[in-house]
């Protein structure tokens, strides 16, 4: 097999409800959710032979949590791509059963923020540690990244923080419709540019929220699937990429979103008008801004106009996006946006989100995330699923 | 009064690779070094022993005069660490003469210079004697001499 378009379905998604969980462990949080997704497939921890976690998981990579949850798995990955991990854990998991490694794939995401343990700094720093001003050791945290990138679109495209604004407005309309979401309260323009400037020119509704939480997916067989007679979401397209200052050669003016959304619609044999549904990483509003234009959606440097007046609001909008709430109204589980994503693509697909903000007849859904620093280096990944008949 | 964005920003100092000992010998001296790749013809940044676009180890370290344009910048209004007594303190991403981009706070400047377009100059900062010199860009204020 060449490609990952048809090799796995989707057939469990699970989003933790809570999101603040004081006197939770990590590793229970990892096990509610994996059983709520196993319960949603119809499946049980004896079926699971594929298991994928991130480097923040309790323990010694997946190990630990495999003898915590009782799994036996002939294939694991705990590795590292920040929020982006869980969207490209989709393609890791289809490219393991595509090759035969395992058949029912399980990908947890669980993360206690609230509990306020800071992550040690790495063992073996980057090698660029004393030439990174702002780098995750030391540094005064990611919003000062996204906020140059912001400035910068604002000079060469002319976007306002209005329009930016408005990225948020959408997200809260959303959330207004998802009792579980963090804020619940339908926000304005002027509510957010009246918010406190944290890196100018963002405000700290500019950002997303930071919960506890958490949320797994079970990946598995298409015929494994077909067993189970409940809707999925088979995998159609999948693309990785990163992007990094390189030698010393910088252009604000796109992300790596743009090659693995390239890739991702060449799998899939579709573009960016074929989308019904769009999940798109929001740890910021600049972050979704720029992924429209890199995924397609509009043309480079339309971003600002394609969102205001309510243009990523489902049903009125130009292009639903993020109606759980997303990352800036719901959930931003443990820092990293990416299975969150997932599960709300799998939500519009099943028709299963919250009526209001349900897009009728939802087919195709794109999910895409970016890990680490958009104004720095970072990676992204995007996934484009289709509904199982 | 206009807000002020003043030097004497912390300057952690972490472990240095020995491949880049010729930058940090010249920063001691208050030189801003570039490896420059002897087979691409061109500077690259960050330092390290080999170029990234070639693989190369033949570089040449040369003295850049410093002079850059602000790309981006950020002025940063909340904070952690050490960081947090400082605000409001500007990050920015400076595109040097010499072709590559830096990212490093701008100091000494005003709200009123600060814009994207600001030539600035390298200078180099240290909080503890003990620190390394960090790079760190302030606005020109005296006429630019042209380089011949």
């Amino acid at each position: 097999m060449r490609s990952l378009n048809g090799a796995a379905v989707i057939v469990g998604a699970y989003e933790h409800p809570g999101r603040r969980l004081p006197g939770r462990t990590l590793a229970q949080v990892h096990r509610e959710v994996v059983t709520g997704a196993l319960a949603d497939a119809g499946l049980g921890p004896e079926d699971v032979d594929g298991f994928f976690c991130d480097s923040s998981a309790p323990g010694y990579g997946a190990i630990d949590l495999m003898q915590y949850l009782g799994l036996r798995c002939t294939y694991t990955e705990s590795g590292e791509m920040g929020g982006a991990s869980y969207i490209a854990y989709v393609g890791h998991a289809a490219a393991a059963i595509a090759a035969g490694k395992c058949r029912v794939a399980v990908i947890s995401l669980a993360g206690l923020p609230s509990h306020r343990r800071p992550p040690a700094p790495p063992e073996t720093p980057s090698p660029a540690v004393a030439f990174q001003v702002n780098g995750y050791q030391g540094g005064y945290g990611p919003v000062a990244d996204y906020a140059l990138l912001a400035r910068r679109h604002m000079h060469d495209f002319g976007t306002t923080p209005e329009q930016l604004a408005w990225v948020k407005v959408a997200s809260s309309r959303h959330a207004a419709h998802n009792p579980n979401a963090f804020l619940t309260d339908v926000v304005t323009v002027d509510d957010v540019l009246g918010s406190p400037l944290i890196a100018d020119p963002l405000h700290r509704l500019d950002c997303c929220v930071v919960t506890d939480g958490g949320g797994a997916l079970v990946v598995v067989h298409p015929d494994v699937a077909a067993s189970l007679g409940r809707t999925g979401a088979v995998l159609r397209g999948h693309g990785e990429s990163h992007k990094t200052s390189f030698a010393g050669e910088v252009d604000l003016t796109y992300s790596a979103n743009r090659r693995s959304g390239e890739l991702a619609y060449a799998e899939a044999g579709v573009g960016p008008a074929d989308i019904d549904y769009a999940s798109l990483y929001d740890s910021f509003t600049i972050t979704v801004l720029l992924a429209l234009e890199d995924l397609g959606f509009c043309e480079r440097g339309e971003g600002g106009r394609f969102v205001e007046d309510g243009g990523l609001v489902s049903g009125s909008g130009r292009l639903a996006v993020n109606t759980d709430g997303g990352g800036l109204s719901n959930n931003h589980p443990g820092n990293r946006g990416g299975m969150t994503k997932v599960i709300e693509a799998v939500r519009q697909l099943r028709g299963e989100a919250h009526p209001a903000v349900q897009v009728p007849g939802c087919r195709l859904a794109l999910a895409s995330g970016t890990g680490f620093r958009l104004g720095a280096n970072h990676y992204s990944s995007t996934i484009i699923l289709e509904r199982t008949a | 009064m206009s807000e002020y964005y003043a030097a004497g920003l912390p300057t952690p100092s972490p472990e240095v690779d020995p491949e880049t000992e010729p930058y940090w010998a010249a920063a001691e001296r208050g030189e801003l070094v570039l490896p420059h790749c002897q087979s691409c013809r061109r500077p690259f940044w960050y330092p390290r022993g080999f170029c990234p676009r070639c693989g190369g180890a033949d570089l040449r370290w040369s003295v850049s005069d410093g002079y850059g344009t602000v790309h981006t910048y950020s002025v940063v209004r909340r904070a952690g660490g050490v960081w947090a007594s400082k605000v409001p303190f500007v990050l920015a991403l400076v595109t040097l003469d010499a072709g590559v981009t830096v990212q490093a706070n701008v100091i000494d400047c005003s709200a009123e210079q600060l814009a994207i377009g600001l030539r600035v100059a390298a200078v180099f900062e240290r909080a503890e004697s003990t620190d390394l010199p960090v790079l760190r860009f302030a606005p020109l204020r005296e006429p630019e001499v042209e380089s011949p």
